[in-house]
């Protein structure tokens, strides 16, 4: 039988591992999840100077096989071929950072030590070249007794060779089992010692220069001009996320918008032409035109992270995040969380301390996510005139920003909170390694902006697309008797259900379109706007002599100020998104904190609602 | 003499380290990241504009940041190994 052989990069986190990755297989990589852990497997097809094809698996970085986290555990268990799902490598690539090489040596001596197949990939020695560094990759691999490769893997370069040793390296017959690490772990300070004297000889000459990011970091980590460099790039992003996605979204408004007509054009009038064109079109669309904001943001994202920055921001803001009791890490899944909650909680894995990491899983959800955008433009361009106060400064921008303060706002006192009281305890520590600079490379920018966007997509044409078939059948059965007073929506199914919730949203301002709204925006909160459109598509189907009007201009008559602004608070709170619990059960291993967490978010949302809704009333508005 | 009173970018070397100053975790990361007796060390910069944030620190070939509490169980000494 064909036995495709699987190669295995293992290496430091930062040592180029994905990199590698990207350049060996390209396009063909495959990202998922390994079972009952959140921690990512990504897979990818290369072709073998011999002919073979391989699988390829990049996975977590990890400092030594002693595994702690979730994510080392999974590279442990690769390695010993424990791993649930996954076969056993064929071959280790063990990638080092050439710059950085007494300490990443000491894990790969590690690697070593158990007998599998191995070949080393001495990476970034173009960063090494940089810092003053000649080595010795011959020398090197007599002392490891491992073959040395040097690349560049953002630069294409060493991978040819890469290739061939991996072909050499495959043995033709199943390799024995690694030893087991248990029985012979090797003395860590023993390790530690020889990784280094090894690193010693491997070190040819070393001149020192004058380094450019010692350089940058002056700057950017000054105790003045870096937090305003933050800042004022933090208002750069977020100025961009919405500048620069106008004229996608219109493209994207325009499609819907073409496909709409183009189906009424070909089906007859009828159930089936209602549903796709109320339903599926409307519905999907309302939510699709938000992909542009989202790369948007994590482009930057993604960029900041590329060049090593990311680290420093966490470096600069963690006196700010200690405060509230959090860690700078923090700081980077919340703004990984402005764009969504998901991935966000997911990268909380790189906080080591628990309940540093609970903290921040649990007001990860304040930061606004990119779908609430849907339900705040909605409202605040139908409800809040475009006005300019304060000489020049847009109104509706101005709440826009409100909102996401508010959100901030209510993540710090939640914390304080927590901190003091279900999560009390010392706070955690803050250890990071600050990496070097770099020139992001695009191709690993883009690789990665599109795997978001099919993960968005992949939800759009999933959870939504079913949700607003759901709801548009909800909304449209059954049908009134004929003469009856009552609207098609309020005798619909979905109707009476929103007739059961009305009771509790009544004191806060909310009306029974509301209701019905939120009902289905639990599954995820931009369906609330899908909602609101199917359910004033069907009763402006109603009204015959009506002249189509924008949804915006429909609720305009419908809702009061002060109701628009209470379920704009609404929507700065409510846990209305089913993915992000059902994260935060994965990555918290049960329900008793996402639980806690929907249930403190809606209660906020309740009061926050409610506060803005009899303010806005007593202010006469 | 402690990290933390190290004049910034004057080069030295970790005397010792009191690692029951600190969790077993950390004392692990650090090590992973390159901290040992003998290791050459040198402080980078403060964050914070009353100073009070982390510190930044090359610890061989690599930058790494920690808090007061870590720098301060860090003991070093200025001139030759
Ligand atoms: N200059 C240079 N940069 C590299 C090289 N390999 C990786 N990088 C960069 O180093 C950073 C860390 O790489 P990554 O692949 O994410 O490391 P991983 O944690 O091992 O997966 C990224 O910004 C890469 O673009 C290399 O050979 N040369
Ligand atoms: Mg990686």
């Amino acid at each position: 039988m064909e036995h495709r052989p699987m190669i295995a990069l293992v290496g430091n986190p930062n040592a180029g591992k994905s990199a590698l990755f990207n350049a060996l297989t390209g396009a063909h990589q495959k990202v998922g999840n390994y079972p009952g852990v959140t921690v990512e497997r990504k897979l990818g097809r290369l072709a073998l100077p011999d002919g073979r094809a391989a699988d390829l698996i990049d996975l977590p970085g990890t400092y030594s096989l002693d595994a702690k986290s979730p994510d080392e555990q999974v590279t442990r268990n690769v390695v010993f071929g424990h791993q649930e799902g996954e076969r056993r490598p064929d071959l280790i690539v063990i990638v080092v950072d050439a710059a950085n090489l007494d300490n990443h040596l000491r894990f790969t001596l590690e690697l070593i030590a158990l007998g599998s197949p191995c070949i080393v990939a001495l990476n970034m020695v173009d960063l090494a070249t940089r810092d003053g560094l000649e080595l010795d990759a011959d020398q090197l691999s007599q002392d490891l007794g491992a073959p040395v490769i040097p690349t560049v893997a953002v630069r294409r370069r060493g991978l040819d060779d890469l290739k061939a040793a991996m072909v050499q390296g495959i043995p033709q017959h199943a390799a024995p089992l690694p030893v087991h690490s248990e029985h012979a772990a090797p003395d860590a300070d023993e390790l530690r010692r020889k990784a280094r004297e090894i690193a010693r000889r491997a070190i040819v000459a070393e001149t020192p220069t004058r380094r450019i990011t010692s350089q940058i970091d002056r700057v950017v980590l000054n105790p003045v001009a870096g937090p305003l460099i933050l800042l004022a790039l933090l208002f750069v992003i977020f100025q961009a996320v919405f500048a620069w996605s106008e004229a996608p979204i219109a493209m994207i408004e325009e499609t819907f918008a073409a496909l709409q007509t183009g189906v009424e054009a070909v089906l007859p009038e009828g159930f089936l032409r209602d549903l796709i064109v109320q339903g599926v079109i409307n519905g999907v669309g309302s939510v699709v035109v938000f992909l542009p904001q989202i790369l948007i943001l994590f482009f930057f994202i993604l960029m900041l992270e590329a060049t090593g920055y990311m680290t420093r921001a966490a470096f600069l803001m963690d006196g700010l995040m200690a405060r509230v009791g959090l860690s700078g890490r923090a700081f980077i899944p919340l703004l990984s969380s402005f764009a969504c909650a998901i991935p966000g909680i997911m990268a909380t894995r790189t906080i080591s301390d628990p309940k540093d990491r609970l903290t921040t899983i649990l007001i990860a959800p304040l930061m606004t996510c990119s779908a609430r955008l849907p339900v705040y433009t909605l409202i605040i361009a139908a409800f809040i005139p475009s006005t300019s106060v304060w000489g020049g400064i847009g109104l509706q921008g101005l709440v826009l920003f409100a909102l996401y303060v508010a959100g901030i706002f209510g993540a710090v006192v939640v914390a304080m909170l927590l901190r003091i009281g279900v999560i009390k305890g010392p706070g955690g520590s803050f250890l990071m390694e600050l990496p070097k600079y770099q020139m992001p490379l695009l191709r690993d920018v883009i690789i990665g902006l599109w795997q978001r966007a099919w993960i968005f997509l992949r939800r759009a044409g999933t959870i939504i697309f079913v949700t607003t078939i759901i709801l548009w059948l909800l909304l449209s059965f059954p049908k009134p008797p004929a003469g009856s007073d009552q609207s098609l929506v309020e005798y619909s199914a979905a109707g009476r259900i929103a007739s059961v919730l009305e009771p509790v949203l009544r004191p806060i301002g909310f009306n029974h379109e509301i209701a019905l709204a939120l009902i289905p925006a639990m599954a995820a909160r931009e369906v609330a706007v899908s909602a609101l459109a199917t359910a004033n598509a069907i009763e402006e189907s109603e009204d015959e002599d009506e002249t189509a009007r924008t949804l915006g201009e429909r609720l305009q008559g419908r809702w009061s100020l002060p109701t628009a602004l209470a379920f704009l608070a609404w929507f700065v709170f409510a846990p209305q998104c089913l993915s992000t619990i059902a994260v935060a059960r994965r990555e918290t291993n049960g329900w008793r904190w996402p639980l806690f967490m929907t249930a403190y978010l809606f209660a906020l949302a309740w009061l926050g609602a409610g506060a803005t809704y009899w303010t806005a009333v007593a202010f006469g508005l | 003499m402690r990290l933390t009173s190290l004049e910034p970018n004057h080069p030295a070397y970790v005397e010792s380290i009191d690692w029951n100053a600190m969790s077993e975790m950390d004392s692990r990361r650090l090590r992973e990241l390159g901290l040992h007796e003998g290791a050459s060390i040198e402080l980078l910069h403060r964050a914070g504009f009353t100073g009070r944030g982390a510190y930044a620190c090359r610890i061989g070939r690599m930058i790494v940041a920690m808090r007061a509490a870590h720098a301060g169980a860090i003991s070093v000494r200025t001139g030759a190994e």
